[in-house]
C-alpha cells in the first residue's frame, strides 16, 4: 500500500548498504569468465567477465572488476571497468572508482566526480526495456521447437 | 574430518538464478547453485551445490558434489560425491569418495599425480 511513499525518486539501493543475505551474491576476483553470464538475482560481481552479462535485477561490477562485453540490466552500478555497451531498463550509476569506455543507454544515468567515462548516453533508448521481455520467448520456443522437429522426424 | 562446511571467508557463491555458458577461470573457492555450461579450470575448491547443474568439464584442487554434474571431473587432492549428487562422467583424483545413495555413472580413475583430464579413450 505504501509502496509509492518515497521510492521512485531514490537512487537503486547500493549494495553495501544491504544486510549480509543470500540475496546479493558476490563473485570473487579471481574469477575469469569467458562467455554469456545470465542471471535474476543481486550480484555483485569482483572478477574479470570477456562476454555478455544479461541479467533482470540490480548488477553491479565492483571496484577489482572488469567487463569486456555488453551488459544488461536493471539496475547497473559500475565501480570497476567496464569496455562495452551498458543497457539498463531502470538506471546506470558510475562511480568515482570506474572507468568505463563504451555507451551507455538507460532511463536514468549518473557519473560521479572523478569517474572515467568515455562513450555515447542515451536515456530515451526503446530497446532497453523491450530487451527484457525478448528473454522469455526464447526459452519457451526451444522445448516447442525441439518437439516440432522429433515429430516431423 | 567431518562433512562441516567450513565456511571460509573467500568462498564466492554462483547464486541459483545465475546461468553461464562458457569458460570459467578461478583461483579462490567457488561454491555452484547455478548452471553452468562448458569448462572451470580451478586451482582451489569447487562445490557444487545441491542447486547446482554443471555441464562441463571440471578442472580443481578439490571438488565437492551435492548437485548435478554431467561431464569429466578431476582433482588434484580429492573428489567427494555425496548422496543427493547426481553425476554422469568420468573422475579423476588421488582420493575419491562417493557416499551411498548418490547416483553416478562413469569412470573412476585414482592416480596419486592426477595431471589434467586427459579425454584419451
Amino acid at each position: 500500500m505504501n509502496k509509492t511513499f518515497g521510492d521512485t525518486k531514490l537512487a537503486p539501493p547500493a549494495p553495501a548498504a544491504q544486510p549480509a543475505s543470500n540475496t546479493t551474491c558476490v563473485l570473487g576476483p579471481t574469477l575469469h569468465f569467458k562467455g554469456e553470464l545470465y542471471g535474476e538475482e543481486d550480484l555483485e560481481f569482483q572478477g574479470q567477465l570477456e562476454g555478455t552479462i544479461e541479467h533482470t535485477r540490480s548488477l553491479s561490477i565492483g571496484k577489482e572488476g572488469g567487463v569486456t562485453g555488453n551488459i544488461r540490466a536493471k539496475f547497473v552500478i559500475v565501480e570497476g571497468r567496464v569496455e562495452g555497451d551498458i543497457y539498463a531498463t531502470e538506471s546506470v550509476s558510475i562511480r568515482q572508482t570506474a572507468k568505463v569506455v563504451g555507451n551507455v543507454f538507460a532511463p536514468r544515468v549518473g557519473i560521479a566526480d572523478g569517474a572515467q567515462f568515455s562513450g555515447r548516453i542515451d536515456m530515451n533508448h526503446k530497446q532497453a526495456q523491450t530487451a527484457r521481455p525478448a528473454t522469455i520467448p526464447v526459452t519457451l520456443s526451444e522445448p516447442a521447437a525441439e518437439k516440432l522437429l522429433t515429430k516431423q522426424a | 574430518m567431518s562433512n562441516a562446511q567450513v565456511t571460509s571467508e573467500r568462498t564466492s557463491v554462483f547464486g541459483p538464478t545465475l546461468r553461464f555458458k562458457g569458460e570459467l577461470k578461478a583461483q579462490e573457492d567457488i561454491k555452484i547453485e547455478g548452471r553452468i555450461e562448458g569448462s572451470i579450470i580451478h586451482q582451489q575448491k569447487v562445490i557444487v551445490g545441491s542447486k547446482g547443474e554443471v555441464v562441463a568439464t571440471v578442472q580443481a584442487a578439490q571438488i565437492d558434489v551435492d548437485g548435478k554434474v554431467q561431464g569429466d571431473m578431476s582433482a588434484k587432492k580429492s573428489i567427494k560425491v555425496s548422496q543427493t549428487a547426481v553425476v554422469r562422467g568420468n573422475i579423476r583424483a588421488p582420493s575419491v569418495s562417493i557416499t551411498e545413495g548418490a547416483n553416478f555413472n562413469g569412470g573412476v580413475t585414482m592416480e596419486p599425480n592426477a595431471g589434467p583430464a586427459s579425454t584419451a579413450r
